[in-house]
This record gives structure tokens, C-alpha cells and sequence, in this order.
């Protein structure tokens, strides 16, 4: 007499149905390429941005590792986990979307099951939705416009989680509150964080690139004109200039001429005694 | 024939935990290997940005069933992700309204749970983002009434039991921006020319400033001095533009409050001389080398140890028109 048990564990129930995939599911391709009943057990599915109706969309087969791609109505490559053939084997094969993000799991019934897909030929082995399609209950796709998500740079990289601005040589960031009146919300005011953006300039930018080989220089602050009347300070002004004048209280035609040159002064008297 | 539901079915077989980590035979003292099938029927838990979680190297497994009073039991579940297994989701079951609540079948109670009130770096805001959050369905209760008898009893875990299904955990970690914060790298500090004593800081210097944390979920870019902003469809872009949003400011803009206070002993927030400050030219003229001639009737010497310049009208070799040949 046949043995029925009457409460299968939760894997053991699954591994020779359909399940994850769908009661609907052909599970083979439009080449005769089939899916096995055991590959999997279970799953759970969240690509960013997923829609309605996940499958597996295409499997590509290389010497050492098989790529499972899982697509939905609105896209045929959501999401991608990779199985190697070899190293450290697991039952459990980890989704991930193009930039890395985690998009769920497959979990395999056993990793020699996994591994037999190895026998499917080297290449890619597309299906349609009909073919393998997976259960609505293990697909829990998440909205694409739930906030922020991340930020990709030009370079392609992709930031998330707790993202620092941070401002840097020359660039200041500071931060303000900003009134901003909803027009579609009868004219209500709301507050929102302002990210200002001053750039100023690193004024001692060579000290910063020129690190090696550059040497503060001794600056000339004040000039002291020492004079038979005794001493005066000179200090620049706001252009950091300095005006030496040639005059003198008790006659307005000084014999004393300053000359600028392109790099200084000549300091010259001119007399009728010294003629040519 | 008719079928078993799901919470009933799950009553007799270890879902959501792995075959083989709960519901084994009492060897030695109790431990949640030994917890019957009955107790916990169904679960599920989300870990958010933050977490750091990975199906491949993390697990969540229950850690703990408690009797805190007479009719109280506490369920904690926890993680073994770095830095975050200290921070469980507790449920709490009150027998009393279980039991007074069952009426000729088994009652199962759902309870959600966050892990809003455990911060998990004191020094770190975490913007009110919980780590992670879950629900746990519980079935039959009344073996833990036999297996916990006193109160503060508990059942606790071993490496291998209470293992929680990979697929009931839903993985968003690093899916989603969960804060945005700005700071500032610290400004090019002066150094003192050689020879002379070294600037002393009153704070730290080299250090990225923070200048705010978690900010709102609606931020905006404001284009402060020489800075313009322009959106182009999905891109931001920012442009250094002399003169263009607030304009050229009026004096540096401090990178935190406190550093406004050098400037009783410094000419700049950088330290380094202001323009105003150092001769920069003479009569207008700017040479790196500044020379100066003497023409007729002028005697100019230079005392560089004495960091002087005698100028000597004697009027000895003075000319009739200076520069005429």
C-alpha cells in the first residue's frame, strides 16, 4: 500500500510542481528546451521597477556559469542571478537588477539540479511569458517612482542609502529652508531643504596642487620711511598698493622725479646746475 | 476532499522555518530546535536600505520565546548581519486574549513589527529609516504553557535552529536613496613661510565638516555665489559662472560656525594674508622683483641685513631733464 504524507514540508511539497512557477506554464520553449518541475522551489522577486506577469525570460549557458534572466510585460531583462558551475555551489541564487540592486531570490531545490543546466548547450535559450511564467505570489515588484532611488553619475556608477554632497576645493555647500507656495494645492506654503551651491574658489589652490615644492612666500606687509622728520609706517591699501609722490611743502617744482619702469621706479633728480 | 488552509497546513510542518530547524526531538535541555510546529505558522520580514543584507551570507532565525508574565510570551527574532544583531524585532502574545479569542479553532494572530526604536549608531542619525521591519502569524500556544511553565522561562536558539525561509525575506538593501546629507571637505589652509612659528588651529583641521543630515524628502537645489543651475530634462546641471546666483561675495563663507573665530587672530578664515593686507604693487607697479634705480643726483643702497633701502638725494649727478639724451 502506497505511503501518503499527509503534511509535506514546505520544500519537499513544491519540488516536483511547477511552483514557483505558475499552474499556466509550459515550462519549455518554442525549441523544445524544458524547464524541470525541481529546479526550483520557491522564490521571491522584486525588481525595482518590475511589472505585472514576471518569467524567466532567457537563460544563457557558458562553460562555467549559466545567467538567468527574468523579464515581465514591460521589459525582458528586470532582473539577472547567475549560477557558476563550479567553486562554491549554493541552492540559493541571488537577482540582481543592472545596477547591482538586490531583486530577489531563486531558490533551487538542490545545487546538482542547478547544475543540469549545464546540459542545456552552451547559448541563450529565450522564452516567452507563456512559457514560465512565475506565481503573482512570489513577484512583489517594487514602484519605480517611490522616492529617490538612487544617483547615477556619468560614469554609469550608481549611488544609494545614505548619500553624502560634499563640496570640495573651491565649492561650498550650505544649507537653507525654502518657502515654496503649491499652486496646485490651494496656494499652501511648504518647506523644503535647500542644498545651496556657492562656488568661491580655493584661493591658495597652488599651496593645494603644488604641495611638494611649494613654499609660503614672506610677504612685505608695511614699508617704514625713515626721514630726517623720523619715521612714518606705510601700510597698502585696499588694492594692496603703495604711492610714493614726489613733492615738497616749500616748493611746488620738486627736483625730485620718480620714473616707473616695467618693473620699478627710478629715483632721479633733475637740476639747472647739471645741465648737458 | 477537502484541503487544510494555510495557516492550518503550516501548523504541521516546520514552515517558515527550514525542515530540520525546529520541531525536533528533546535531547537534553529545551532549546528552539524543540519548538513544535504549531507555535509559529507563517512570517515574513524586509530589510531596508541600510541593512547591508545578502540571502547568501545572512540568516534571520527566531532567537528567543520568553514568558514575561502569566500569560505574556514575548518572540524575538534577530539577524546575524554585522552590526546589526543587536537590534531584534520582539512580537509579544497575551495568552489570555488569544485563548478567550479562540472559539472551536485555532485563533492566529498577526503582528507587525519595525525596528524604528533601535538605532543602531548612536553617532549616526538614521533618519527614522528602521533596519529592518517584519510580521509574524502564530498559531497554537498552549505547548508553551507546558514548555514554559514559569514565568521568565525562556527558549533559546542554537546556531542551527528556528532558521527562517530565505524567500519570506524581501532584500532592499542599497535599492533606494535613504537620506541625502551635504558637508564640506575642509578649505586649503595656510602654512607658515620657513622660519617662522607654525598657524596653530583652534579645531581640527583636514576634516570633512558636516553641514546637515537627513535632509526632507523634497529637496531642492539653490544656485548660491557663481553658481547657476540648469535642468535639462532628467539632469541637473551646475555651472561656476563668475557673477551668475547670489553673485561674488562679500567675504569667505564660513564652513562651520565656530571657524568664524580665528579671525580675531588671523587675517582669513584660511589663514593665508588677504590682498589688502601684503604690498602687492608700488605706484602701481607689480613686479615679482621690484628694483629700484637710481637716476642723477640719487644714491640708492640696499642693506639687505638690515632689510633696508637708503635713498640718497645728493644732487651731485642730478640732469637737466631727466631721460633727454
Amino acid at each position: 500500500m502506497s505511503e501518503r504524507i499527509l503534511y509535506p514540508e514546505w520544500r519537499d511539497q513544491n519540488r516536483d510542481t511547477k511552483y514557483p512557477f505558475s499552474d499556466s506554464a509550459k515550462m519549455r520553449n518554442r525549441h523544445g528546451v524544458v524547464i524541470p518541475n525541481n529546479l526550483f522551489v520557491d522564490a521571491i522577486i522584486h525588481p525595482i521597477g518590475g511589472r505585472e506577469r514576471m518569467y524567466l525570460s532567457k537563460v544563457i549557458i557558458q562553460y562555467d556559469r549559466a545567467i538567468l534572466f527574468i523579464g515581465d510585460v514591460g521589459a525582458r531583462e528586470r532582473c539577472f542571478g547567475i549560477i557558476p558551475f563550479s567553486g562554491n555551489l549554493s541552492d540559493k541564487v541571488e537577482l540582481q537588477d543592472q545596477f547591482g540592486r538586490p531583486a530577489g531570490l531563486l531558490l533551487g531545490s538542490d545545487t546538482n539540479n542547478l547544475l543540469n543546466l549545464a546540459s542545456w548547450g552552451q547559448g541563450s535559450h529565450e522564452f516567452d511569458i507563456e512559457d514560465s511564467e512565475f506565481c503573482a505570489n512570489v513577484c512583489i515588484p517594487l514602484p519605480v517612482n517611490g522616492g529617490i532611488r538612487g544617483f547615477i553619475l556619468e560614469d554609469g556608477t550608481y549611488v544609494s542609502g545614505d548619500v553624502w554632497f560634499v563640496g570640495e576645493n573651491g565649492v561650498i555647500l550650505d544649507y537653507v529652508t525654502v518657502e515654496r507656495r503649491d499652486f496646485t494645492a490651494d496656494n499652501q506654503t511648504e518647506t523644503l531643504d535647500g542644498i545651496v551651491i556657492n562656488v568661491v574658489g580655493d584661493p591658495l589652490f597652488k599651496r593645494k596642487f603644488c604641495d611638494n615644492v611649494f613654499q609660503t612666500p614672506r610677504f612685505i606687509k608695511k614699508i617704514k620711511v625713515i626721514g630726517p622728520n623720523g619715521q612714518i609706517i606705510l601700510t597698502p591699501d585696499l588694492q594692496g598698493n603703495i604711492n610714493f609722490y614726489t613733492s615738497n611743502r616749500l616748493s611746488s617744482d620738486s627736483p625730485l622725479r620718480l620714473i616707473g619702469t616695467e618693473n620699478g621706479i627710478i629715483v632721479g633728480v633733475v637740476s639747472p646746475y647739471h645741465g648737458p | 476532499m477537502a484541503h487544510n488552509n494555510w495557516y492550518n497546513t503550516n501548523t504541521y510542518r516546520s514552515y517558515p522555518f527550514l525542515e530540520g530547524s525546529v520541531n525536533q526531538p528533546p535531547s537534553g535541555p529545551l532549546t528552539l530546535l524543540n519548538l513544535p510546529n504549531e507555535v509559529i505558522v507563517d512570517c515574513g520580514f524586509v530589510f531596508t536600505c541600510r541593512s547591508g543584507f545578502s540571502y547568501e551570507n545572512h540568516r534571520v532565525f527566531l532567537k528567543e520565546i520568553k514568558r514575561v508574565s502569566n500569560d505574556v510570551f514575548t518572540f524575538t527574532f534577530s539577524n546575524d548581519i554585522p552590526n546589526f544583531s543587536g537590534y531584534p524585532l520582539v512580537f509579544t502574545r497575551d495568552y489570555s486574549v488569544y485563548s478567550s479569542a479562540t472559539s472551536g479553532g485555532t485563533n492566529y494572530i498577526i503582528e507587525y513589527q519595525q525596528s524604528d526604536d533601535y538605532i543602531f549608531d548612536l553617532s549616526t542619525s538614521n533618519c527614522n529609516e528602521p533596519i529592518w521591519y517584519g510580521f509574524l502569524v502564530t498559531g497554537k500556544l498552549e505547548s508553551l504553557l507546558t514548555l514554559l511553565p514559569n514565568v521568565g522561562d525562556t527558549f533559546t536558539n542554537t546556531p542551527d535552529s528556528t532558521i527562517v525561509e530565505p524567500t519570506l525575506i524581501q532584500n532592499n538593501s542599497q535599492s533606494y536613496v535613504t537620506s541625502i546629507n551635504i558637508a564640506n571637505k575642509d578649505r586649503t589652509r595656510a602654512t607658515a613661510p620657513p622660519g617662522c612659528p607654525p598657524i596653530t588651529w583652534p579645531f581640527p583641521i583636514g576634516q570633512t565638516y558636516v553641514k546637515r543630515k537627513c535632509l526632507g524628502k523634497k529637496v531642492c537645489f539653490v544656485p548660491g555665489y557663481n553658481c547657476d543651475i540648469k535642468c535639462y530634462k532628467n539632469t541637473i546641471q551646475c555651472s561656476a559662472i563668475k557673477g551668475s546666483g547670489l553673485g561674488e561675495p562679500c567675504s569667505e563663507i564660513p564652513l562651520f560656525p565656530e571657524e568664524v573665530d580665528i579671525l580675531s587672530t588671523l587675517s582669513s578664515l584660511s589663514g593665508a594674508e588677504l590682498c589688502n593686507s601684503v604690498l602687492l604693487s608700488i605706484n602701481g607697479i607689480s613686479a615679482r622683483l621690484f628694483n629700484f634705480y637710481n637716476g642723477g643726483g640719487v644714491i640708492i643702497t640696499p642693506k639687505p641685513s638690515e632689510h633696508k633701502v637708503v635713498i640718497n638725494v645728493n644732487m651731485h649727478e642730478g640732469e637737466k631733464c631727466y631721460g633727454s639724451s
